[in-house]
This record gives structure tokens, C-alpha cells and sequence, in this order.
């Protein structure tokens, strides 16, 4: 193996100092000479894959994360239901990360007779759900109709589910509803 | 890499706009708020932020709207008019590349935008004051030479645009044109990277 000498080392890092130099006062030309240097901007980015939420297609979409954070959503080329291409809404998936300063971050509380919105932890939201969903399912409970046909039923609630909820999801929150005997269950899922 | 081109077939286009919200996602451009006009067609113009549009012709044939969806951006000139009219200023600052992409640099700065405007036959650059940059389609030269297609035409779900070689792709638009019949046309021409295949010669004036 060849050992470089003191010398030859401030030889080439003096060279390649003075090219970097060279380079900065000539760089006025700057993006594509950027691209080319840095690449891709996915390049090393990590690909999960992932079902647009949206619509009842269910399209395949790849999410570009670097440390966590979302950088770029486009079609899953290898998902045979969209081969690559997506429609303006799932293209725009990219705005429901977490890039999106109007995302929710903290479950909203209004009190009754309130008007402000304010911020309460999950503990406390969770809570209050559970207590409220037991006390109208006890207060509106029926086991049977008027002709006498056994319905076991609360007419008392209705569910108007998530349309950012995806078919297993969906599965799982009808089956706690209709245990809880409610008939009102909708989905928006049409858009 | 060869010079590529986009082909763009307009009897195929169901203006879902995929292809808007793919260019501002992959070029990561801000939103902007529009107005109801009394058409679908949003936003109503091409800007610093919209690179990429769908432009509405709405006519009434025998008492029946009619609607035709042209996609509205950089045609990639060969050769662009705007590069000869930059170069009188400051040589580089409109690049051709290897590609066919026409890019604006950074250099175009020092030039007075008003003359790279009104170079452009077709009004597509648009001028940003905050960052005195001039904006247009980039022909997404970074996914290309990543060996990746244009964001816009891996959103199209239609088949309405096609990315390849650009030989192929004028094959491909001579092809579609004869299928579309005796009206149809090529448009702007051969020499453009990115072109069209019109269905009707009569919509020419709605678009030209």
C-alpha cells in the first residue's frame, strides 16, 4: 500500500479545498447542478406502503419517510388495483400527515352551554365517550318493539363513522356498535 | 438519456387533475385560494405555484355542452424561444437538457423578468416578486434522470399522458391521430418535447 506523505496530503486537500472554492463562485447555476449532486430527493428515503383512505377503490400508495417524517406520497407502481396512478384526492394524502399545521394534534372538548373549542387529554375524551355511551344506551335501551318482537336496541345513538377509516377498521367499529345494539351506523366513505 | 417527451391525449382526459395535485405535490408548491367563477376549471391561471393546469373548453354543440380538457403548461420547446431571449443577457440561464427539459436557473434573477416573459408564445412562466424567481414546469428533470417518469404522468390514471422516448412518443401521437380520424392534429408540433393530440382542429382556438 502506497503511504502519502505530509506533503502530498496538503497537496490534495489544498487541490480539492481550492476546487470547492471553485465551484461556490461559479455555482450561480445552481438547482440542476444541486439535483445531480445530491440526487432524488426519495432517494434515501424509507418506502412503506400504505391504502389510500379515501374511496372505496382502495388505491396502493408508497409514503417516502426520512426519520419518521412523511417527504413524498405517489402511487404504489406493484399494486394492481392503480398500477402507479392515483386521482387528485388520493395524490394529495401527503396533507394528512403530520406537515399539516390544521391537523388535530389533541382531542377538542366543548362543554355544555360552552363556546369555545378547548384542549383536553385522551384519558379525560375517552372517559367522557365511555360514560356518555352507557348512560343513553341504559336510558334507551329496548328489548322489544311495540308489536313485542325481541330487537335488543338503542335508538338513542347513531354512528357516522370516519370516511378516513379503512375496510378492516371499519369492520372492527361496526361490531362494537351493533354490540352496543345501535341500528343508526353510517359510513362516509363515498367521496 | 435520450431526448424524452410527454404526450398528452386529450380525448383520454377526464380532468380529475391528478395531474395538478401530483406536480404541486413532487415540486412541493404551496396551495392557493380560489374563487368560485361559475366553471370547474380551478385555479383560473398557471402562477409561481401552479406549473401544471387543466384548462376548461366548455362549447355548445347542438344545444349540448361540450367539454374538452386541455392540460395547460411548458410545451419544452426545441428550441426554446425563451433560452435565445436569456441568452442576450446572461448566457445559462435557461438551460436545455439532455432530456429535452427547458429549465429556468437561478441566473435568470439578473435578468429583467419582463423579457423572459414575453419570449414565451405560449404565456406559461409566471414571475414570483417575493422570491424574483420565474416559475414554470421543470418537466421533473431530477425524477427523469432518476430514471423515474414525470409526477404528472405516473398520477394519470387515464392513459391521457404518456412518458417515453420522444421518437416513440411522436409514433405513438401519429398513431392516435389517425385512429381519432380526419379532424384531429398534432399539437404545437414535432419539435416541442411535450405535445398534444387534439381531437378537433376547431379547438385550436381556444387553446393557441
Amino acid at each position: 500500500m502506497k503511504t502519502i506523505t505530509r506533503r502530498e496530503f496538503i497537496q490534495i486537500s489544498g487541490g480539492t479545498l481550492a476546487g470547492f472554492a471553485l465551484s461556490g463562485c461559479l455555482g450561480v447555476n445552481m438547482r440542476p447542478i444541486q439535483e445531480s449532486v445530491n440526487g432524488l430527493r426519495i432517494l434515501h428515503a424509507r418506502q412503506t406502503t400504505t391504502i389510500c383512505p379515501y374511496c372505496a377503490v382502495g388505491c396502493g400508495i408508497i409514503v417516502h419517510t426520512v426519520k419518521g417524517k412523511v417527504i413524498n406520497t405517489e402511487g404504489d407502481p406493484d399494486h394492481p388495483i392503480n398500477e402507479g396512478s392515483l386521482c387528485s384526492k388520493g395524490m394529495a394524502v401527503y396533507q394528512i400527515s403530520h406537515n399539516n399545521p390544521n391537523r388535530l394534534t389533541q382531542p377538542l372538548y366543548r362543554p355544555p352551554y360552552g363556546t369555545e373549542w378547548e384542549e383536553v387529554s385522551w384519558d379525560f375524551a375517552l372517559d367522557k365517550i365511555a360514560r356518555r355511551i352507557k348512560e343513553t344506551r341504559d336510558k334507551t335501551f329496548e328489548t322489544t318493539n311495540d308489536k313485542n318482537r325481541i330487537v335488543n336496541r338503542t335508538l338513542g345513538m347513531a354512528s357516522l363513522g370516519s370516511a378516513a377509516l379503512d375496510n378492516e377498521e371499519c369492520y372492527i367499529y361496526q361490531k362494537l356498535l351493533r354490540g352496543l345494539g345501535l341500528v343508526y351506523v353510517e359510513h362516509q366513505a363515498r367521496i | 438519456m435520450n431526448n424524452m417527451a410527454i404526450f398528452i391525449d386529450i380525448s383520454k382526459c377526464t380532468a380529475c387533475r391528478a395531474c395538478q395535485v401530483a406536480c404541486k405535490n413532487w415540486n412541493q408548491l404551496k396551495a392557493e385560494q380560489t374563487e368560485n367563477r361559475g366553471s370547474h376549471e380551478n385555479p383560473p391561471d398557471l402562477s409561481a405555484h401552479t406549473w401544471n393546469r387543466i384548462r376548461w373548453v366548455e362549447e355548445l354543440k347542438n344545444r349540448k355542452i361540450s367539454w374538452s380538457f386541455f392540460n395547460d403548461r411548458c410545451r419544452h420547446c426545441d428550441p426554446p424561444d425563451c433560452k435565445d431571449a436569456a441568452d442576450e443577457f446572461v448566457k445559462g440561464a435557461i438551460i436545455k437538457d439532455k432530456t429535452g427539459a427547458v429549465i429556468f436557473t437561478e441566473k435568470i434573477k439578473a435578468i429583467d423578468p419582463d423579457e423572459i416573459l414575453s419570449a414565451c408564445p405560449y404565456d406559461i412562466p409566471r414571475y414570483d416578486p417575493e422570491t424574483r424567481m420565474i416559475y414554470k414546469c421543470n418537466f421533473c428533470f431530477d425524477r427523469i434522470n432518476a430514471g423515474l417518469t414525470p409526477a404528472c404522468v405516473k398520477a394519470c390514471s387515464t392513459g391521457a399522458l404518456q412518458f417515453g422516448d420522444k421518437t416513440k412518443m411522436l409514433h405513438l401521437a401519429h398513431d392516435r391521430i389517425s385512429q381519432l380520424g380526419k379532424n384531429a392534429t398534432l399539437y404545437p408540433g414535432e419539435d416541442y418535447n411535450i405535445f398534444w393530440a387534439l381531437p378537433d382542429k376547431a379547438l385550436l382556438k381556444h387553446i393557441g
